[in-house]
């Protein structure tokens, strides 16, 4: 097992959430000031130096458990608060996109530069923010990513990709974006660069002395399937999928699902926001996708306030609430210590002290909206 | 043409197969499979039913498998297990674990800190003396055998090391006993062939299998693209790379004799024919290709090219009653797709 996954996981699954929480408090309209307070927090919180050298040292991959732990703390490092239904959806959200992208990188490479990818979109968002303080630590970070992941040998990089994809086992959600962009089929299976290139089906031949003898070029079955049937998406992986002035992306025609045929019925794949077949347009259907994916408007039947995550939680004291987060059940194991040194080092501002004192928390900023 | 896309059977398998090397091997009448810390049989007379009961394993130890090979020696086999903590040998049906060989504590000091220590790569040889042994190899570089005492049926109860040559993690191992699946020809020879991260090949002879019974005889050196799977067959090392690439090599020279373009990236498994020179690779480009080897004057040819869309493969094993039909099966999908051979 490579012990170089942790950075590449947390910092992947990290920028991605930032990609969706940006999106979220921006299509709320929540006002800048708490916008750019939300976003610093959390970036701030994730590239701490102290944290990312705990981060940065080898170790042994997390179980999923651990890791949702971590990134639960991470959205609540600011005043935001979620509740436990809409952090699943956020945590599946941020697995499925680092998910994708690794199952659709062709070359070890692209590991590093799906990551650096990252890093560089959350400083552009940093950028357009007033406060940019947070800016100086992803800095450090690229260049910590950059040393430890460059030169790294195929089968390092080989054995990294195979620990990576075991964290990713068995985690599959359909997600209403990857599904109407292509990145996912309709049966929730994420489609898979083409297996084509101009070396498969060549045999080279040499004799006992090592010279040439003979080169012959058979016909294989990649050669002959449609380009189309396999990931097309245009944008680099990294991206930020969740960015509203991107040209939205239509998939090609694909025969795919019905070569393949389902074996398993499809409720076995979780299913994200399904019920709403538009994920552009203006104002009530837009609004209608993304409060299906984050739950902003519950139904009447729900007792949720209206909140970016629809928090369960609705104390209105401006301070953090003191209500225990629901337990997330992990199983224990070797890395918990490791895991209770690095939640140490994660430097989550208590609301109620120093100068986040009196800061509303995301209830009341809706309400002074 | 022996094989058809068409000719094939798919069957629902659950849990899903992880991504490791070579991850389906055919063990007595059942296909094993590794997710992640458990190991997975179904029996392969059930091939016909779109449902299979998967059986798994049950063993006190719960540790991340790289390697699941079965090793056979005259009318036994084992299954044997790689993990981070070492070896697990179990019996045919797969219910008694015959023996735990925990990773030697000595090698650990040559594991980079990047890596954590670990078992990778199995295969059976036969000493110069006549000794069936159970080769493995680590992260720390090394590789070991483990003597099987064939008047008890037992293994001993330490391995041995062998020399060492190679100085990054090992990936694979393979002997032309292992390519035959424990059917014994006059012409199999004793030699091991060990491969490693930096994509180095090493081959080694078995004088016997106590201390200093290995020799190294040849090596290539490395290509930078590690040997996912290995096979020896009439004195030729067949190795896939992990660039798509499958490389003949003279067992005695090391000489590069063939290149067959099998993929386009990521091989994860081969597997080789008992009886004929044939291969089946596959990989995470979502191909399956069956190849007969161009040795012994015959040529190359492609006997099978099929590519199952959107599935990383990751285990291929010849199976059925003639070992001619090829099992396939694919990272986080819950399938196994079988190319039934028409002969």
């Amino acid at each position: 097992m490579s012990q170089l996954a942790m950075p590449l996981l947390v910092v992947n699954l990290g920028c991605e959430m930032v990609y969706i929480l940006e999106q979220r408090l921006k299509a709320q309209s929540i006002p800048s000031d708490k916008s750019c307070k939300v976003l610093n927090d959390v970036i701030r919180t994730m590239f701490d130096p102290e944290y990312v050298d705990k981060l940065f040292a080898p170790q042994d991959i997390f179980t999923v458990s651990q890791t949702r732990k971590i990134f639960d703390r991470l959205a609540h490092s600011s005043i935001m608060r979620l509740s436990e239904s809409s952090m699943d959806k956020l945590f599946d959200l941020m697995m499925m996109g680092f998910k994708y992208q690794l199952l659709c990188s062709t070359n070890l490479n692209q590991m590093l530069e799906v990551t650096l990818l990252h890093l560089a979109t959350i400083r552009s968002i940093v950028e357009t923010l007033p406060d940019k303080s947070s800016a100086p630590l992803i800095g450090t970070v690229e260049a910590l990513v950059t040393k430890n992941y460059r030169d790294l040998p195929a089968g390092q990089g080989h054995l990294l990709r195979q620990s990576l994809l075991r964290f990713f086992q068995d985690k599959r959600v359909k997600v209403s974006l990857f599904l109407q962009e292509g990145i996912q089929s309709s049966l929730g299976r994420i489609i898979l660069p083409s297996p084509h290139n101009d070396y498969v089906g060549t045999v080279t031949t040499y004799s006992m002395s090592g010279a040439l003898e003979g080169q012959e070029k058979f016909k294989v079955k990649s050669a002959s399937i449609d380009r189309q049937e396999f990931f097309v998406h245009p944008v680099p992986l990294g991206t930020n999928l969740y960015n509203k002035e991107r040209a939205k992306v239509v998939p090609p025609p694909r025969k795919g699902d019905a070569i393949t045929g389902p074996l398993k019925p499809e409720e076995d794949y979780k299913t994200m926001g399904d019920e709403y077949a538009d994920r552009r347009g203006t104002g009530p259907s837009e609004f209608a996708y993304l409060s299906a994916l984050l739950k902003v408007k519950a139904p009447a039947a729900d007792n949720f306030k209206l909140n970016i995550f629809g928090d369960e939680d609705l104390a209105p004291e401006p301070t953090v609430s003191t209500k225990k987060v629901s337990s997330l059940a992990f199983s224990g194991g070797k890395n918990d210590q490791h895991l209770s040194d690095v939640m140490k080092t994660m430097k989550v501002t208590d609301g109620a002290k120093g100068s986040n004192a009196g800061e509303a928390d995301l209830l009341d900023l809706m309400d002074n909206a | 043409m022996p094989y058809s896309e068409t000719h094939m059977l798919k069957a629902q398998v659950k849990p899903s197969p992880s991504l490791i090397y070579n991850n389906l091997t055919l063990c007595g009448g059942d296909l094993l499979y590794a997710h992640i810390r458990q190991a997975c049989a179904f029996p392969t007379s059930s091939l016909g039913s779109p449902v299979l009961t998967v059986r798994k394993i049950d063993s006190p130890h719960a540790d991340v498998i790289h390697s699941i090979v079965a090793c056979s020696h005259n009318a036994a086999t084992f299954l044997v297990l790689a993990t981070d903590a070492g070896l697990q040998i179990w019996d045919n049906t797969i219910t008694h674990l015959t023996h735990v060989c925990p990773l030697p504590a000595a090698g650990a000091v040559d594991v980079a800190p990047r890596n954590a220590y670990f078992a990778r790569g199995v295969t059976i040889n036969v000493a110069n003396d006549g000794a069936p042994h159970i080769c493995f190899g680590t992260s720390g570089g090394a590789v070991y055998c483990l003597e099987l005492s064939e008047s008890s049926g037992k293994f001993k109860s330490s391995p041995v090391a062998l020399p060492k040559h190679h100085k990054s993690p090992i990936t694979a191992v393979g002997s032309a006993y292992q390519s035959r699946q424990g059917r014994w020809t006059e012409d199999l020879g004793c030699h091991l062939v060990s491969c490693d991260e930096e994509g180095g090949i090493a081959v080694w002879l078995a004088q016997h299998a106590r201390a200093g019974g290995y020799s190294l005889v040849n090596s290539i050196d490395p290509t930078g693209q590690p040997v996912v799977s290995v096979a020896v067959r009439r004195d030729l090392i067949v190795a896939a790379r992990l660039d798509g690439a499958i490389q003949l090599y003279g067992l005695r020279d090391g000489k590069l004799r063939a290149d067959i373009g099998g993929h386009s990236r990521f091989i994860s498994a081969m597997d080789i024919h008992p009886t004929k020179d044939i291969i089946a690779t596959v990989s995470e480009d979502c191909t399956l290709g069956i190849w007969a080897l161009p040795i012994g004057g015959a040529k190359a040819s492609c006997l099978l090219s099929v590519c199952w869309l959107h599935a990383m493969l990751t285990g291929v094993a010849f199976c059925g009653p003639t070992s001619d039909d090829v099992a396939v099966v694919a990272y986080d999908t819950d399938e196994v797709h079988v190319y039934k051979h028409s002969g």
